[in-house]
């Protein structure tokens, strides 16, 4: 999976893949986890976000399920 | 005395190492400076100097107060309870290098000086030799560095014990991190039984991680651990394919055959080293168990009809399928053959059991089993290590061990976290008992552990080094402490739980790494394996904090707590406790889970059943 890189606090890229709406994201210490079925929209959203950590907190945490890739 | 802000007291008792203080009345205040540096007199675990003549004996503060008063003296104390006692450790010439043990004793009216954080330096350490490694610095004395002997660290084994949490693999990463250092130490040799898949991501750059179920693309670049059936000595193999015999004789029998497969696959293909002569079951020879199953379940199971004039083995009787074949089976992938009943009835063609009784169906069928279910196939099935019927293999061991210990890597993980657990104590005696036998009879030859020593660092060796179970880990790895300095081959044995280790093994750990301890057992473990006579240091194991370790033993001069460096934070172990509730606001927190965020509105419990079913934490959704 392609990732990019963002700036943030907490997190260090983001990634998608579009054919299983899978979204990866790198936390900065190393951690990387994938969020399943997750809209392509709400990636978007997330790479394109003022702050990368709040978007994924606020539409990502707690609604998709996920798992340690 | 020049240094007269120094002292402390005068000795009023010597017996043995113990030494009784009476504090002078002039550093009553309990505070002194010198060279504009604080120092608290009396602290635990602090060293103290007492000069005579020419050297100056070094010991450890281990009692201060009521209770360090000798007897004698309780009722005439003018300042109240100042007394301490300390314990000896060794000396040195004054300005000169301080050494282990001591050549006289102090006597009465001998003065006691506190040591200050420039002699320190000068007990602890030669920063500038090689082959010491840094692992942090001295608790309280930020600029004294803790330098440990890589020379005693691995040739005297070594123990890591602390309570959960207390930070043991952070503390062993951080010696992997030191030793695995490729410039100061271009042919470092370490090997690491990683039970629970903690350390990959630590050391990526510098391991070579092997894994059961590798997984090639992954980031950490694992690769496939096997342990080929045949390498293993015939207990070994015993135990891993058949579990217990019933008697003697039924051994006996599996034994010969296995010695009957190993000779005609060494006729057929010669190998530099073995003979007929010097074979013996144990003979890490090639050969098809697959076949020898095979064979040994007709024996036991087949029937065949009663035709005169034709041996047994020539007509046995096979159940036919659907299409009218006979259900021979398959032995390449422990299909076994199916027979048919016996048949005494008159008028019906005779089927008889064949007349040999080998009495070891169930062991038989065990094997079956485990020849066809994937987790066992690191050993059953060793991919390039897979002997075809006559016992040729595509890799030999060497290629093996090369991977294991010859690799362009100093540090190799063999991550044990998915080899089934009735075998796992089996297995990684066959693994270390691998590497004994390779680095010690190659001990003449570059590669052998005397000229290229090698550390097996132990994770979690309560597990498999348990002190009640006789299993064939602890029985290699009494050997290796016992045997091992002489050939190279080095322990680290880790532990939370030190006293159910058995305690031969860690009698032989020359230098221990003690973390916080909080259970009394397994302090007292602790305390009765360490060679020196210093409670007060002990004493001090529950209250240390996290991060912190009393380094003992033979790897460093003297005792010394000791705070340790952790690896940069992408480089520790993955052993962090799972959060409850992460303290940083949601959107700064690293962690997508805990009690403090909310579920998914549909929980998917099918995928958490698939990865128990295909006993691998990855399902098949994740992308690579």
């Amino acid at each position: 999976m392609d990732m990019i890189n963002v700036d943030s606090s907490n997190i260090s890229a983001v990634g998608y893949d579009a054919e299983s709406s899978t979204l990866q994201v790198e936390f900065n210490n190393g951690a990387t986890y994938q969020y399943f079925d997750v809209p392509e929209r709400l990636f978007e959203g997330l790479r394109d976000a003022d702050s990368v950590g709040k978007y994924l907190a606020v539409n990502i945490k707690g609604s998709y399920r996920y798992s340690r890739a | 005395m020049s240094s007269k802000e120094t002292y402390l007291g005068d000795v009023q008792d010597v017996t043995g190492t113990s030494v009784s203080i009476a504090l002078s009345p002039e550093s009553l205040t309990g505070f002194v400076y010198i060279d504009g540096q604080g120092y608290r007199v009396g602290q635990i675990g602090s060293f103290i100097r007492i000069p005579i003549g020419f050297i100056d004996l070094f010991g450890i503060v281990s009692q201060v107060g009521a209770s360090a008063v000798p007897e004698s003296q309780i009722d005439n104390q003018v300042y109240g309870n100042r007394w301490m006692t300390i314990q000896l450790i060794g000396e040195g010439p004054r300005n000169g290098i301080f050494q282990r043990g001591l050549s006289q004793y102090p006597t009465i009216g001998d003065e006691v000086h506190l040591v200050s954080e420039k002699e320190l330096k000068n007990i602890y350490g030669e920063p500038d030799k090689p082959y010491f490694v840094r692992l942090g610095h001295i608790s309280n004395a930020d600029s004294i560095p803790a330098l440990v002997d890589v020379n005693k660290l691995v040739t005297r084994h070594s123990a890591v014990v602390g309570t959960t949490g207390s930070g043991k693999s952070t503390t062993v990463a951080s010696i992997m991190n030191a030793l695995s250092n490729i410039e100061k130490y271009p042919s470092s040799r370490v090997i690491m039984l990683d039970l629970h898949g903690e350390y990959g991501q630590a050391m990526q750059d510098r391991a070579n991680i092997y894994k059961i179920d590798a997984d090639s693309k992954s980031k950490l670049k694992e690769r496939k651990l096997h342990i080929p059936f045949w390498a293993l000595n015939f207990d070994e193999l015993c135990e891993i394919c058949f579990g217990d015999f019933k008697d003697e004789k039924s051994k006996n029998i599996v034994m010969e055959r296995v010695l009957k497969y190993k000779l005609e696959s060494l006729k057929k293909l010669p190998r530099k080293g073995a003979s007929a002569d010097s074979l013996s079951v144990d003979s890490p020879v090639p050969f098809s168990i697959h076949q020898l199953w095979y064979e040994l379940y007709t024996e036991e199971f087949g029937t065949y009809y009663k035709i005169k004039g034709s041996r047994p083995m020539d007509e046995l009787a096979y159940e036919k399928d659907a299409d009218g074949n006979d259900l021979v089976g398959d032995a390449s992938k422990g299909i076994a053959p199916v027979f048919k009943h016996v048949e005494t009835a008159a008028g019906e063609d005779k089927i008889h059991y064949l007349p040999t009784n080998l009495n070891i169906g169930k062991q038989l069928l065990l094997l079956g089993t485990k020849l066809r279910i994937p987790r066992y196939d690191f050993i059953f099935k060793p991919d390039n290590w897979l002997p075809s019927e006559e016992g040729a293999v595509t890799e030999d061991l060497n290629s093996l061990l090369k991977n294991w210990i010859g690799s362009n890597r100093p540090v190799t993980i063999l991550d044990l976290s998915g080899v089934p657990a009735d075998i796992l104590q089996t297995t990684i005696g066959a693994l270390l008992r691998l590497l004994y036998e390779a680095l010690f009879w190659a001990r003449n030859l570059s590669q052998g552990g005397r000229h290229r020593p090698l550390l097996i660092v132990m994770e979690e060796a309560h597990i498999y080094l348990n002190s009640s179970s006789e299993g064939m880990a602890s029985e290699v790895v009494q050997r290796i402490v016992k045997e091992g300095r002489k050939y190279g081959i080095g322990a680290m044995i880790v532990s939370q739980r030190p006293s159910e280790i058995n305690p031969t093994i860690l009698s032989q750990c020359g230098t221990f790494f003690a973390l916080r301890l909080t259970n009394s057992i397994d302090r007292g473990h602790i305390a009765s394996a360490l060679s020196d006579n210093l409670d007060g240091l002990t004493g001090m194991l529950p209250i240390l904090r996290t991060g912190e370790a009393i380094i003992l033993g033979e790897a460093v001069k003297l005792p010394m707590r000791t705070t340790i460096e952790p690896p940069p934070k992408n480089r520790r172990p993955d052993s962090q406790d799972p959060i409850i509730y992460d303290e940083v606001l949601p959107e700064d927190s690293i962690n997508p889970g805990g009690w403090g965020i909310d579920m998914e509105p549909e929980p998917n419990y099918e995928e958490l059943i698939e990865t128990w079913r295909s006993q691998n934490p990855k399902i098949d959704k994740v992308k690579q």
